[in-house]
Protein backbone atom coordinates (compact mmCIF):
# COMPACT_ATOMS: atom_id res chain seq x y z
CA UNK A 1 0.00 0.00 0.00
CA UNK A 2 1.40 3.39 -0.91
CA UNK A 3 1.45 6.36 1.44
CA UNK A 4 -1.14 8.36 -0.51
CA UNK A 5 -3.72 5.59 -0.48
CA UNK A 6 -3.03 4.84 3.17
CA UNK A 7 -3.51 8.49 4.07
CA UNK A 8 -6.89 8.64 2.29
CA UNK A 9 -8.07 5.43 3.97
CA UNK A 10 -6.95 6.62 7.40
CA UNK A 11 -8.71 9.95 7.03
CA UNK A 12 -11.93 8.19 5.99
CA UNK A 13 -11.72 5.52 8.71
CA UNK A 14 -14.70 5.49 11.02
CA UNK A 15 -13.95 4.41 14.61
CA UNK A 16 -13.99 0.61 14.75
CA UNK A 17 -13.99 0.12 10.97
CA UNK A 18 -10.75 -1.91 11.05
CA UNK A 19 -12.27 -4.19 13.68
CA UNK A 20 -15.39 -4.74 11.61
CA UNK A 21 -13.39 -6.55 8.96
CA UNK A 22 -12.51 -3.65 6.65
CA UNK A 23 -9.21 -5.12 5.40
CA UNK A 24 -8.10 -2.05 3.46
CA UNK A 25 -8.49 0.15 6.52
CA UNK A 26 -6.73 -2.49 8.66
CA UNK A 27 -3.77 -2.45 6.27
CA UNK A 28 -3.68 1.35 6.37
CA UNK A 29 -3.72 1.30 10.18
CA UNK A 30 -0.80 -1.16 10.19
CA UNK A 31 1.02 1.12 7.79
CA UNK A 32 0.42 4.09 10.09
CA UNK A 33 1.74 2.20 13.10
CA UNK A 34 5.14 1.99 11.45
CA UNK A 35 5.42 5.77 11.21
CA UNK A 36 5.41 7.80 14.42
CA UNK A 37 3.84 10.95 12.96
CA UNK A 38 1.11 9.07 11.10
CA UNK A 39 0.36 6.96 14.16
CA UNK A 40 0.01 10.08 16.34
CA UNK A 41 -2.23 11.88 13.81
CA UNK A 42 -4.45 8.84 13.46
CA UNK A 43 -4.70 8.52 17.24
CA UNK A 44 -5.77 12.18 17.53
CA UNK A 45 -8.28 11.68 14.75
CA UNK A 46 -9.78 8.70 16.56
CA UNK A 47 -10.06 10.58 19.82
CA UNK A 48 -11.92 13.39 18.10
CA UNK A 49 -14.19 11.02 16.16
CA UNK A 50 -15.03 9.04 19.30
CA UNK A 51 -15.77 12.21 21.19
CA UNK A 52 -18.06 13.50 18.44
CA UNK A 53 -19.83 10.18 18.02
CA UNK A 54 -20.30 9.90 21.79
CA UNK A 55 -21.91 13.32 21.81
CA UNK A 56 -24.12 12.46 18.84
CA UNK A 57 -25.23 9.25 20.55
CA UNK A 58 -26.83 11.38 23.25
CA UNK A 59 -28.91 13.28 20.70
CA UNK A 60 -32.52 12.24 20.82
CA UNK A 61 -35.01 12.89 18.08
CA UNK A 62 -37.31 15.75 19.16
CA UNK A 63 -40.52 14.15 20.40
CA UNK A 64 -42.75 16.14 18.07
CA UNK A 65 -40.63 15.74 14.93
CA UNK A 66 -42.21 12.54 13.60
CA UNK A 67 -45.69 13.95 14.19
CA UNK A 68 -44.77 17.25 12.53
CA UNK A 69 -43.43 15.42 9.46
CA UNK A 70 -46.61 13.32 9.29
CA UNK A 71 -48.79 16.45 9.66
CA UNK A 72 -46.83 18.26 6.97
CA UNK A 73 -47.28 15.27 4.62
CA UNK A 74 -51.03 15.25 5.28
CA UNK A 75 -51.18 19.00 4.72
CA UNK A 76 -49.40 18.59 1.36
CA UNK A 77 -52.07 16.09 0.33
CA UNK A 78 -54.84 18.45 1.47
CA UNK A 79 -53.22 21.34 -0.36
CA UNK A 80 -53.38 19.26 -3.52
CA UNK A 81 -57.01 18.37 -2.88
CA UNK A 82 -57.84 21.99 -2.16
CA UNK A 83 -56.18 22.97 -5.42
CA UNK A 84 -58.36 20.56 -7.47
CA UNK A 85 -61.46 22.85 -7.69
CA UNK A 86 -59.26 25.78 -8.71
CA UNK A 87 -57.55 23.65 -11.35
CA UNK A 88 -60.91 22.45 -12.64
CA UNK A 89 -62.14 26.06 -12.82
CA UNK A 90 -59.04 27.05 -14.79
CA UNK A 91 -59.46 24.08 -17.16
CA UNK A 92 -63.15 24.90 -17.63
CA UNK A 93 -62.33 28.55 -18.34
CA UNK A 94 -59.69 27.46 -20.88
CA UNK A 95 -62.19 25.10 -22.53
CA UNK A 96 -64.81 27.88 -22.77
CA UNK A 97 -62.21 30.29 -24.13
CA UNK A 98 -61.07 27.68 -26.68
CA UNK A 99 -64.69 27.10 -27.72
CA UNK A 100 -65.29 30.84 -28.14
CA UNK A 101 -62.14 31.18 -30.24
CA UNK A 102 -63.22 28.29 -32.47
CA UNK A 103 -66.74 29.75 -32.77
CA UNK A 104 -65.34 33.20 -33.54
CA UNK A 105 -62.96 31.70 -36.12
CA UNK A 106 -65.83 29.82 -37.79
CA UNK A 107 -68.06 32.90 -37.84
CA UNK A 108 -65.21 34.93 -39.28
CA UNK A 109 -64.67 32.37 -42.01
CA UNK A 110 -68.37 32.44 -42.94
CA UNK A 111 -68.54 36.25 -42.99
CA UNK A 112 -66.10 37.21 -45.70
CA UNK A 113 -65.68 40.49 -47.54
CA UNK A 114 -67.95 40.56 -50.58
CA UNK A 115 -70.54 38.16 -49.14
CA UNK A 116 -73.38 40.62 -49.87
CA UNK A 117 -72.54 40.55 -53.59
CA UNK A 118 -72.56 36.72 -53.55
CA UNK A 119 -75.94 36.68 -51.80
CA UNK A 120 -77.33 39.13 -54.32
CA UNK A 121 -76.38 36.69 -57.11
CA UNK A 122 -78.29 33.89 -55.39
CA UNK A 123 -81.31 36.13 -54.82
CA UNK A 124 -81.61 36.77 -58.58
CA UNK A 125 -82.93 33.20 -58.83
CA UNK A 126 -86.11 34.28 -57.01
CA UNK A 127 -87.10 36.35 -60.02
CA UNK A 128 -86.22 33.69 -62.63
CA UNK A 129 -88.77 31.62 -64.50
CA UNK A 130 -86.26 29.30 -66.24
CA UNK A 131 -86.56 30.92 -69.65
CA UNK A 132 -83.60 33.17 -68.99
CA UNK A 133 -81.23 30.18 -69.22
CA UNK A 134 -80.00 29.17 -72.62
CA UNK A 135 -80.38 25.40 -72.91
CA UNK A 136 -77.08 23.57 -73.34
CA UNK A 137 -76.10 19.94 -73.27
CA UNK A 138 -72.50 19.57 -72.29
CA UNK A 139 -70.25 18.87 -69.36
CA UNK A 140 -69.73 21.76 -66.96
CA UNK A 141 -66.03 21.69 -67.92
CA UNK A 142 -66.98 22.78 -71.44
CA UNK A 143 -68.92 25.84 -70.26
CA UNK A 144 -65.70 27.88 -69.98
CA UNK A 145 -65.23 27.62 -73.76
CA UNK A 146 -68.92 28.30 -74.37
CA UNK A 147 -68.71 31.49 -72.27
CA UNK A 148 -65.62 32.61 -74.14
CA UNK A 149 -67.11 31.93 -77.56
CA UNK A 150 -70.58 33.35 -76.88
CA UNK A 151 -69.94 36.11 -74.37
CA UNK A 152 -66.22 36.83 -74.75
CA UNK A 153 -65.62 35.96 -71.09
CA UNK A 154 -62.12 34.63 -70.56
CA UNK A 155 -61.12 32.38 -67.65
CA UNK A 156 -64.69 31.85 -66.43
CA UNK A 157 -64.00 28.17 -65.78
CA UNK A 158 -65.68 25.57 -63.58
CA UNK A 159 -63.21 23.90 -61.13
CA UNK A 160 -61.96 20.48 -62.34
CA UNK A 161 -63.79 18.66 -59.51
CA UNK A 162 -67.14 19.64 -61.10
CA UNK A 163 -66.10 19.60 -64.74
CA UNK A 164 -67.75 16.19 -65.30
CA UNK A 165 -71.23 17.27 -64.16
CA UNK A 166 -73.93 17.73 -66.77
CA UNK A 167 -74.79 21.37 -67.51
CA UNK A 168 -78.35 21.96 -68.75
CA UNK A 169 -78.49 25.73 -69.04
CA UNK A 170 -76.25 28.81 -69.07
CA UNK A 171 -76.59 32.54 -69.00
CA UNK A 172 -74.58 35.65 -68.32
CA UNK A 173 -76.23 38.45 -66.39
CA UNK A 174 -74.97 41.79 -65.22
CA UNK A 175 -74.89 42.68 -61.57
CA UNK A 176 -74.12 46.37 -61.10
CA UNK A 177 -72.88 46.30 -64.68
CA UNK A 178 -70.41 43.47 -64.11
CA UNK A 179 -70.69 40.01 -65.67
CA UNK A 180 -71.69 36.91 -63.75
CA UNK A 181 -71.92 33.53 -65.44
CA UNK A 182 -74.69 31.28 -64.16
CA UNK A 183 -74.80 27.57 -64.99
CA UNK A 184 -77.67 25.21 -64.19
CA UNK A 185 -76.53 21.69 -63.33
CA UNK A 186 -78.70 18.64 -63.70
CA UNK A 187 -77.62 17.08 -60.40
CA UNK A 188 -79.47 18.37 -57.34
CA UNK A 189 -80.89 21.22 -59.46
CA UNK A 190 -77.72 23.02 -58.60
CA UNK A 191 -76.57 26.44 -59.75
CA UNK A 192 -72.98 27.47 -60.39
CA UNK A 193 -71.88 31.10 -60.47
CA UNK A 194 -68.56 32.14 -61.93
CA UNK A 195 -67.30 35.73 -61.69
CA UNK A 196 -64.22 37.82 -61.12
CA UNK A 197 -63.43 38.28 -57.43
CA UNK A 198 -62.02 41.75 -58.05
CA UNK A 199 -65.29 42.89 -59.72
CA UNK A 200 -67.21 42.29 -56.48
CA UNK A 201 -64.37 42.79 -53.98
CA UNK A 202 -64.66 39.23 -52.74
CA UNK A 203 -61.90 38.25 -50.31
CA UNK A 204 -61.69 34.71 -49.00
CA UNK A 205 -59.08 33.44 -46.59
CA UNK A 206 -57.28 31.29 -47.30
CA UNK A 207 -57.60 31.38 -51.09
CA UNK A 208 -58.13 28.01 -52.79
CA UNK A 209 -60.22 26.61 -49.94
CA UNK A 210 -63.95 26.26 -49.67
CA UNK A 211 -66.09 28.51 -47.50
CA UNK A 212 -69.57 27.14 -46.88
CA UNK A 213 -72.62 28.78 -45.37
CA UNK A 214 -76.42 28.73 -45.40
CA UNK A 215 -78.61 31.52 -46.66
CA UNK A 216 -82.39 31.18 -46.30
CA UNK A 217 -82.98 27.69 -47.76
CA UNK A 218 -79.82 27.68 -49.87
CA UNK A 219 -76.65 25.80 -49.07
CA UNK A 220 -73.73 27.68 -50.58
CA UNK A 221 -70.04 26.91 -51.18
CA UNK A 222 -67.61 29.46 -52.54
CA UNK A 223 -63.91 29.49 -53.32
CA UNK A 224 -61.47 31.82 -54.96
CA UNK A 225 -58.54 30.80 -57.15
CA UNK A 226 -56.55 33.83 -58.22
CA UNK A 227 -59.08 36.35 -59.49
CA UNK A 228 -61.60 33.68 -60.42
CA UNK A 229 -64.44 33.09 -58.00
CA UNK A 230 -66.66 30.02 -58.17
CA UNK A 231 -69.86 29.59 -56.19
CA UNK A 232 -72.12 26.52 -56.02
CA UNK A 233 -75.62 26.61 -54.49
CA UNK A 234 -78.49 24.23 -54.04
CA UNK A 235 -81.52 24.12 -51.82
CA UNK A 236 -80.47 22.22 -48.71
CA UNK A 237 -78.29 22.41 -45.62
CA UNK A 238 -74.67 23.44 -45.19
CA UNK A 239 -73.56 19.96 -44.02
CA UNK A 240 -75.08 18.45 -47.20
CA UNK A 241 -73.04 20.90 -49.25
CA UNK A 242 -69.86 19.98 -47.35
CA UNK A 243 -70.48 16.28 -47.95
CA UNK A 244 -71.22 16.86 -51.60
CA UNK A 245 -68.01 18.85 -52.12
CA UNK A 246 -65.92 16.23 -50.29
CA UNK A 247 -67.41 13.50 -52.42
CA UNK A 248 -66.85 15.45 -55.66
CA UNK A 249 -63.21 16.21 -54.78
CA UNK A 250 -62.50 12.62 -53.70
CA UNK A 251 -64.02 11.37 -56.93
CA UNK A 252 -61.83 13.71 -58.90
CA UNK A 253 -58.73 12.62 -56.88
CA UNK A 254 -59.40 8.94 -57.46
CA UNK A 255 -59.82 9.58 -61.20
CA UNK A 256 -56.58 11.59 -61.30
CA UNK A 257 -54.64 9.12 -59.05
CA UNK A 258 -56.05 5.64 -59.52
CA UNK A 259 -55.02 3.21 -56.73
CA UNK A 260 -54.33 5.91 -54.12
CA UNK A 261 -56.63 7.08 -51.35
CA UNK A 262 -57.46 10.71 -50.91
CA UNK A 263 -56.55 12.55 -47.68
CA UNK B 1 -39.05 6.70 6.62
CA UNK B 2 -37.92 4.52 9.51
CA UNK B 3 -37.27 6.22 12.84
CA UNK B 4 -33.51 5.50 12.58
CA UNK B 5 -33.39 7.11 9.13
CA UNK B 6 -35.26 10.12 10.46
CA UNK B 7 -32.74 10.38 13.29
CA UNK B 8 -29.80 10.20 10.85
CA UNK B 9 -31.32 12.99 8.76
CA UNK B 10 -31.95 14.99 11.92
CA UNK B 11 -28.28 14.59 12.93
CA UNK B 12 -27.20 15.71 9.47
CA UNK B 13 -29.53 18.74 9.67
CA UNK B 14 -28.35 19.49 13.21
CA UNK B 15 -24.68 19.58 12.17
CA UNK B 16 -25.59 21.60 9.07
CA UNK B 17 -27.68 24.24 10.85
CA UNK B 18 -26.03 24.23 14.28
CA UNK B 19 -29.40 24.50 15.96
CA UNK B 20 -31.95 21.85 17.00
CA UNK B 21 -34.98 23.99 16.25
CA UNK B 22 -33.69 24.96 12.81
CA UNK B 23 -32.81 21.31 12.13
CA UNK B 24 -36.37 20.21 12.97
CA UNK B 25 -37.88 22.97 10.82
CA UNK B 26 -35.60 22.07 7.92
CA UNK B 27 -36.64 18.42 8.12
CA UNK B 28 -40.35 19.28 8.34
CA UNK B 29 -40.15 21.68 5.40
CA UNK B 30 -38.12 19.36 3.17
CA UNK B 31 -39.10 15.72 3.75
CA UNK B 32 -42.88 15.81 3.09
CA UNK B 33 -42.37 17.32 -0.36
CA UNK B 34 -40.07 14.42 -1.28
CA UNK B 35 -42.09 11.58 0.22
CA UNK B 36 -44.03 11.06 -3.03
CA UNK B 37 -40.73 10.43 -4.86
CA UNK B 38 -39.73 7.55 -2.59
CA UNK B 39 -41.05 4.94 -5.03
CA UNK B 40 -38.96 6.34 -7.88
CA UNK B 41 -35.68 5.22 -6.28
CA UNK B 42 -34.66 1.61 -6.55
CA UNK B 43 -31.81 1.98 -4.08
CA UNK B 44 -32.15 3.46 -0.61
CA UNK B 45 -28.88 5.36 -0.81
CA UNK B 46 -30.08 7.18 -3.94
CA UNK B 47 -33.13 8.39 -2.08
CA UNK B 48 -30.98 9.39 0.90
CA UNK B 49 -28.70 11.35 -1.44
CA UNK B 50 -31.79 13.07 -2.94
CA UNK B 51 -32.97 14.11 0.52
CA UNK B 52 -29.52 15.34 1.55
CA UNK B 53 -29.26 17.40 -1.63
CA UNK B 54 -32.69 18.90 -0.93
CA UNK B 55 -31.81 19.64 2.71
CA UNK B 56 -28.60 21.42 1.69
CA UNK B 57 -30.35 23.35 -1.08
CA UNK B 58 -33.18 24.47 1.18
CA UNK B 59 -30.78 25.49 3.91
CA UNK B 60 -28.72 27.47 1.43
CA UNK B 61 -31.82 29.31 0.16
CA UNK B 62 -33.79 29.77 3.37
CA UNK B 63 -31.11 29.97 6.01
CA UNK B 64 -32.58 31.75 9.02
CA UNK B 65 -30.61 34.79 10.23
CA UNK B 66 -30.95 33.52 13.79
CA UNK B 67 -29.72 30.03 12.92
CA UNK B 68 -26.42 30.28 14.76
CA UNK B 69 -27.78 32.13 17.74
CA UNK B 70 -27.11 30.56 21.08
CA UNK B 71 -30.00 28.32 21.98
CA UNK B 72 -28.84 25.76 24.47
CA UNK B 73 -25.65 24.94 26.28
CA UNK B 74 -26.06 21.22 25.88
CA UNK B 75 -23.04 19.43 24.44
CA UNK B 76 -24.79 18.27 21.21
CA UNK B 77 -25.84 21.83 20.39
CA UNK B 78 -22.33 23.14 21.10
CA UNK B 79 -20.89 20.50 18.76
CA UNK B 80 -23.54 21.40 16.14
CA UNK B 81 -22.60 25.09 16.40
CA UNK B 82 -18.93 24.21 15.89
CA UNK B 83 -19.75 22.17 12.79
CA UNK B 84 -22.12 24.81 11.42
CA UNK B 85 -19.43 27.45 11.81
CA UNK B 86 -17.16 25.59 9.36
CA UNK B 87 -17.08 26.83 5.77
CA UNK B 88 -18.47 24.70 2.95
CA UNK B 89 -17.68 22.04 1.85
CA UNK B 90 -16.14 21.22 5.25
CA UNK B 91 -19.49 21.69 7.00
CA UNK B 92 -21.36 19.29 4.74
CA UNK B 93 -18.45 16.83 4.73
CA UNK B 94 -18.47 16.65 8.52
CA UNK B 95 -22.27 16.40 8.63
CA UNK B 96 -22.23 13.55 6.11
CA UNK B 97 -19.36 11.71 7.76
CA UNK B 98 -20.76 11.73 11.29
CA UNK B 99 -24.40 11.17 10.34
CA UNK B 100 -23.20 8.10 8.40
CA UNK B 101 -26.00 8.44 5.83
CA UNK B 102 -23.91 7.64 2.75
CA UNK B 103 -20.75 5.73 1.99
CA UNK B 104 -17.68 7.84 1.22
CA UNK B 105 -17.89 7.47 -2.55
CA UNK B 106 -21.51 8.64 -2.66
CA UNK B 107 -20.81 11.46 -0.20
CA UNK B 108 -17.85 12.70 -2.27
CA UNK B 109 -19.93 12.54 -5.46
CA UNK B 110 -22.78 14.45 -3.83
CA UNK B 111 -20.39 17.22 -2.81
CA UNK B 112 -18.70 17.24 -6.21
CA UNK B 113 -15.34 16.16 -4.77
CA UNK B 114 -12.91 13.41 -5.60
CA UNK B 115 -12.44 10.83 -2.84
CA UNK B 116 -8.98 12.24 -2.16
CA UNK B 117 -10.34 15.80 -1.84
CA UNK B 118 -13.20 14.54 0.32
CA UNK B 119 -10.67 12.91 2.66
CA UNK B 120 -8.51 16.06 2.69
CA UNK B 121 -11.59 18.25 3.39
CA UNK B 122 -12.53 15.96 6.26
CA UNK B 123 -8.99 16.16 7.70
CA UNK B 124 -9.03 19.95 7.49
CA UNK B 125 -12.46 20.10 9.18
CA UNK B 126 -11.23 17.81 11.96
CA UNK B 127 -8.29 20.12 12.61
CA UNK B 128 -10.63 23.09 12.95
CA UNK B 129 -12.98 21.17 15.25
CA UNK B 130 -10.03 20.13 17.40
CA UNK B 131 -9.03 23.78 17.70
CA UNK B 132 -12.59 24.78 18.61
CA UNK B 133 -12.81 22.10 21.31
CA UNK B 134 -9.39 23.19 22.65
CA UNK B 135 -10.48 26.84 22.70
CA UNK B 136 -13.66 25.90 24.52
CA UNK B 137 -11.73 23.92 27.13
CA UNK B 138 -9.36 26.82 27.66
CA UNK B 139 -12.25 29.30 28.04
CA UNK B 140 -14.08 27.14 30.53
Amino acid sequence: MNAKKAEILLRLARPGSEKSGDRATLKAVRWAEKDERSRRLFEEQRLLDRRILDILTTVTLPETLSARVADAKAMKRHEWRRAIPSLLAVLLALAVLGGLLVFYGMQRAKNFVGKDAALEMIQTTDEMNGLELEPVSMNAGGVGDWLFLNHNLEHYDVPPAFAGLKAVGCRVFKQHGLPVAQIAIDEKKMLFFVFRASDFHVQLNPPGRWTTFEHEDWAVAIRRDGDSCFMAAFRGREDEMKKWINRAEKKRFSVANPGRSAH
Amino acid sequence: LQAEDLKAFYLFALLLTGNGREASDLIVETLPALSSQLGQFRHGHHFRARIIRALRQRWKEHKSPSANEFESDQEPERLARFCASLPEPERSTVALFYSNLLDHDDAATLLGLSLQDYAATLASARNKLTELFAYERKES
